[in-house]
């Protein structure tokens, strides 16, 4: 299974369910029955032929000349940053309105400055993490008065 | 570095996280206050800048500002989505807050009804209605309709001869407004009336390049061509003519529909809201809305002084709420 | 004409009192840092200003309002060019070939050429607007949804085709790039299309979200392989921010084809200045010599769409002033602040308030020169981003790619749809699929469906509408021409994988 083979596959089955989504959705009470969902019908049904177009002409010319795989004894280093940053991006998510602007946000740029930049170097890290958030947090909230969730107890 | 140690610093976050929620949950909430309000209040307009809540928001609060009512900062935030929708949830997650401050208008009661959300304006705590907007409809200067009548004979004749347009999405406000100016005069046929929403407020430049025959829309949205007769207004909506220089425009009543149709816009609470707050809004809404400034604001937005007080508001949203209710059926919207 | 002459120094008058010119100063420079910021454009820079104008006047607020819209489209492209991140949809252009160029040490020629295209889109189109308001408000007036629908067409048809060779990979992000504007509350029946239930996903997918999404997500990403390598390098060194006078003799001319390309969709209501710079920069792409150099650092991709962004950023105004009609979220928001300070924008704004009109116009080409002149030194100064080690850039690029999306909506629910598109921007990169046919497929998406169906009830049901007018048919010929044109150039491009493609 080479990459333009699998890209063919996925937007072929997700051309398949946008279409059926499309398909099941309720139909109007005004103007024409099916006006909203011609439009994604179509859409749809492009996008599996698309995913075909590219599973049989380009899937199966790269596999003749061969594919190439890196190396793969579990994720590669960058994967499993990706996925961290994620996670985190996500728990950011959680806590954000929760623990205050201040705070979820050192704690996420923190975090990823300690994967990224190394333990070794927290004081900058700690430096980085904290001025950024008290200087987003100030001006959005102070100078161009776009209210930031804040802190609570301590309402920064 | 492995993913466990990777991951290590982040669980130890999670746990911090975790305690420093549950200490903030359990900090319980300080009972009546004495002197309120102390901190800023949080004001909100449902919509993007510029559109009709943000204005009247921003309109309070610089009325409150100037007559010094309100001595607390009073930011106004844009909460924009589901037409109001969205700021209703969040109104939910802030449920007893006393700073939460939040305009409304009829889409309020309609995204309950198009069933949009599940949320009424139940799940609120009405303070005051302030204002009513005209709704008005309009025609091209060079339209062959002289009157709302011509409009709606030709709509008795034929419903899909008038290309209707509007702001508000399909279902909303300016569709309703016409649907119930157009059931009062006795077309029959409603659902078979063509509505064009352009959202992006371009149905002014659709109406003047000839591209629709008919807008429904606020008279404060269209103002400006309207007094340098680019479009001709044919009637508004409201119970009574508008003052200044709209004073010429007939209402539809004056035409002979036995109707009229406001936009109200009035300020709610969170859910909950603490009796000493609703108390504090109560009276300083009241002092507002006698002022100068309110008064001036009013006449230059095309706005109607439309005050109530919260237990005549409540029953107005009640009546209000089963009227479109009625209507939305008519059309098939109704969830 | 000398009317228009007398009510200029008029203009002047008013913008020279020092007072005024401060104002415009300081909107400039604010301006230009909330534009440098991800997510805030200028249509939150206005709005910010709303309660400090009241203290202003309507002359001093307009003003600082106008220089504010100015600094942030002069802004937007700072970031596009250093960090790859957009400061707004306009300035999404700029990341083509401004980024590459950054990427290849020459930060300070982008930076250059930028601020002085945009200096003489902003000059050309601010005397078009003194000149010509009232015939391009008509002109505009003349769209109508079948109009607009095929002029959106045409937009997506140059994108789609422009990939040369990767023709299905384009389409495949065209399509998606729509699916995404599909997301939300249809409102022409009412009823919420792929919403899953989410309140959130009424009103939509923000294209800026998705924007940031892909271009600052996905470029920190794919970045992480070259940091932990330790290949991705900082630069250390910095030459003076200028342009070579060869670099000047290729811009020119896309220079002055962009402006009027801008001003004229700008000043079409709910068109804007992503749709301009978009089409500007496809424009010269298609008119090139060397289209494949396009993308990778070629100058003419970034003089190009600045100019028009900055065109049309004056061309907004029109519908505002001379019909009342926002023609973009930012001219929304002043109408709103306009309003507020008791001016009714209109028709009769120019009678009635000549001063106020005409000093917002003479404003605008003070303020140009002025934005012009402090931008070159501060793009000095932000240039030297590019020396922070990219292991705590990187974390700081998403802090405000986090709080930019934040700033758009208030809602912490479009972090999700950050992350979600971040990793798909991903995933397009690793399959070779190019992403600018996604972006603006995801921006005109949803109007070019509405305006569709919205042409189709006009005419009950007939395509005869799109053919109706002078405007449709010279936009038709022109969405045929731009497909085929590639095709009759560039005999190689249906020769390898698309041939069988098509077949």
């Amino acid at each position: 299974m080479n990459i333009s083979a699998l890209t063919g596959i996925v937007t072929m089955v997700f051309g398949l369910i946008y279409t059926w989504m499309a398909y099941s959705m309720p139909r109007a009470s005004i103007g024409k029955p099916m006006d909203h969902i011609i439009f994604p019908l179509i859409l749809g049904i492009g996008m599996i032929f698309c995913g075909l177009l590219l599973f049989f002409v380009e899937g199966r010319k790269v596999m003749e000349g061969g594919e190439k795989r890196e190396a793969g004894a579990g994720l590669a280093r960058d994967t499993k940053l990706i996925i961290f940053t994620c996670v985190m991006a996500v728990l950011y998510g959680i806590f954000f309105e929760r623990l205050g602007y201040v705070l979820s946000t050192t704690i996420f740029i923190g975090s990823l400055l300690f994967v990224l930049n190394g333990k070794k170097k927290w004081k900058t890290n700690v430096i980085v993490a904290v001025l950024f958030s008290l200087i987003v947090y100030i001006g959005f909230s102070r100078l161009l008065s776009i209210p930031l969730p804040m802190m609570p107890i301590l309402q920064i | 570095m492995s993913v466990k140690k990777m991951f290590a610093p982040m669980m130890k976050g999670v746990l911090a996280l975790i305690l420093l929620v549950a200490v903030c949950g359990a900090v319980p909430q300080a009972s009546a206050q004495v002197n309120f309000p102390r901190k800023a209040f949080e004001f909100i307009a449902p919509s993007g800048a510029g559109g009709g809540w943000d204005l009247t928001i921003r309109t309070v609060a610089k009325t409150l500002q100037d007559n010094k009512l309100v001595k607390v900062p009073m930011p106004v935030t844009n909460k924009a989505g589901a037409g109001g929708g969205v700021t209703l949830a969040y109104m939910q997650d802030r449920k007893g807050s006393d700073t939460l401050l939040v305009v409304y208008s009829a889409p309020l009661l309609l995204i309950n009804l198009t069933g949009t959300t599940p949320l009424s304006y139940k799940n609120t705590t009405p303070l005051a209605r302030l204002i009513v907007d005209y709704g008005c409809f309009a025609v091209a200067k060079k339209s062959k309709f002289k009157t709302i009548n011509d409009v709606m004979d030709a709509l008795k004749k034929d419903p899909k001869s008038v290309k209707i347009g509007g702001t508000s999405a399909a279902g909303s406000l300016d569709h309703l407004q016409f649907l119930a100016m157009a059931k009062a005069a006795g077309v029959t046929r409603l659902r078979e009336i063509d509505y064009i929403s352009f959202q992006d407020a371009t149905g002014a430049a659709m109406l003047m390049g000839g591209h629709i025959d008919l807008l429904s829309t606020g008279l404060g949205d269209i103002s400006g061509v309207i007094e340098s007769g680019d479009v001709i207004a044919l009637a508004t909506t409201a119970a009574e003519r508008a003052g200044g220089e709209f004073a010429n425009i007939p209402t539809c009543r004056e035409q002979g529909i036995d109707a009229d149709f406001g936009n109200w816009r009035g300020l709610f609470g969170a859910p909950g809201m603490p009796d000493y707050a609703v108390q504090f809004w109560r009276e300083t809404l009241k002092k507002m809305v006698e002022t100068k400034d309110w008064k001036a604001a009013c006449v230059r937005n095309g706005w109607a002084e439309y005050y109530a007080d919260k237990p005549e508001f409540e029953k107005y949203l009640e009546d209000t709420n089963e009227e479109y209710r009625f209507l939305l059926s008519e059309i098939g919207l109704l969830k | 004409m000398g009317s228009i002459m007398s009510y200029l120094l008029l203009g002047l008058k008013v913008a020279c009192q020092p007072i005024n010119i401060m104002w415009v100063t300081v909107g400039g420079i604010l301006g230009t840092i909330i534009g440098m910021l991800p997510g805030l454009g200028p249509a939150t820079g206005v709005a910010v200003l709303i309660p400090m104008t009241y203290a202003m006047g309507p002359v001093g607020a307009l003003i600082t309002m106008c220089g504010v819209y100015y600094g942030a489209m002069f802004g937007g492209s700072r970031s596009s060019i250093l960090i790859n991140t957009p400061g707004d949809g306009a300035a999404i252009a700029a990341t083509f070939d401004g980024y590459p160029m950054a990427m290849q040490g020459r930060a300070e020629s982008a930076l250059a050429i930028s601020g002085i295209a945009s200096f003489i889109g902003g000059m050309i189109s601010t005397v078009l607007i003194i000149f010509l308001a009232s015939p391009v408000a008509n002109f505009a007036l003349r769209f109508g949804p079948a109009e607009y629908c095929l002029l959106m067409v045409a937009a997506l048809a140059m994108t789609a085709t422009m990939a040369k060779g990767n023709v299905i990979r384009a389409f495949i992000s065209l399509i998606f790039g729509l699916m995404i504007s599909t997301v939300g509350l249809d409102s022409q029946t009412g009823i919420p299309r792929f919403t899953f239930g989410f309140l959130e996903l009424l009103s939509g997918i923000d294209f800026l979200t998705v924007i940031i999404a892909i271009y600052a997500l996905g470029e920190v990403f794919k970045c992480f392989k070259g940091i932990e390598e330790g290949t991705k390098k900082m630069q250390t060194k910095f030459g003076k921010i200028w342009i070579t006078k060869e670099e000047w003799k290729r811009c020119w001319r896309p220079i002055l084809r962009s402006t009027p390309l801008g001003f004229l969709i700008g000043a079409l209501p709910g068109c804007g200045g992503t749709m301009a710079s978009l089409l500007a920069y496809n424009n010269e792409k298609q008119f090139s010599n060397n289209p494949e150099n396009f993308g990778k650092g070629e100058i003419i991709g970034l003089a190009a769409p600045e100019a028009a962004n900055n065109a049309s950023s004056v061309g907004a105004l029109i519908p505002m002033l001379t019909m009342g009609i926002p023609g973009s979220g930012t001219t929304a928001v002043m109408m709103g602040a306009l309003l507020m300070l008791g001016l009714q924008p209109g028709p009769l704004l120019f009678q009635r308030n000549p001063d106020i009109v005409w000093g917002l116009i003479a404003s605008m080409i003070l303020g140009n020169f002025i934005l012009a002149v402090i931008n070159i030194p501060l793009a000095g100064v932000l240039v030297r981003v590019l020396a922070i080690p990219p292991k705590i850039l990187y974390p700081i690029i998403l802090g405000l790619a986090f709080i930019g999306t934040y700033a758009i909506s208030n809602m912490v629910s479009d972090f999700y749809i950050l992350v979600i598109f971040g990793i798909i921007g991903y995933f397009m990169q690793k399959a070779d699929i190019p992403t600018a046919p996604l972006i603006l497929a995801a921006i005109v998406g949803n109007s070019m469906e509405v305006y569709f169906r919205q042409a189709l009830i006009l005419s009950n049901g007939s395509l005869r509408i799109f053919t109706k007018s002078t405007i449709c048919i010279v936009l038709l010929i022109s969405t045929v021409f731009f497909i085929a044109l590639p095709i009759f150039r560039d005999t190689n491009l249906f020769k390898g994988k698309t041939k069988k493609a098509a077949a």
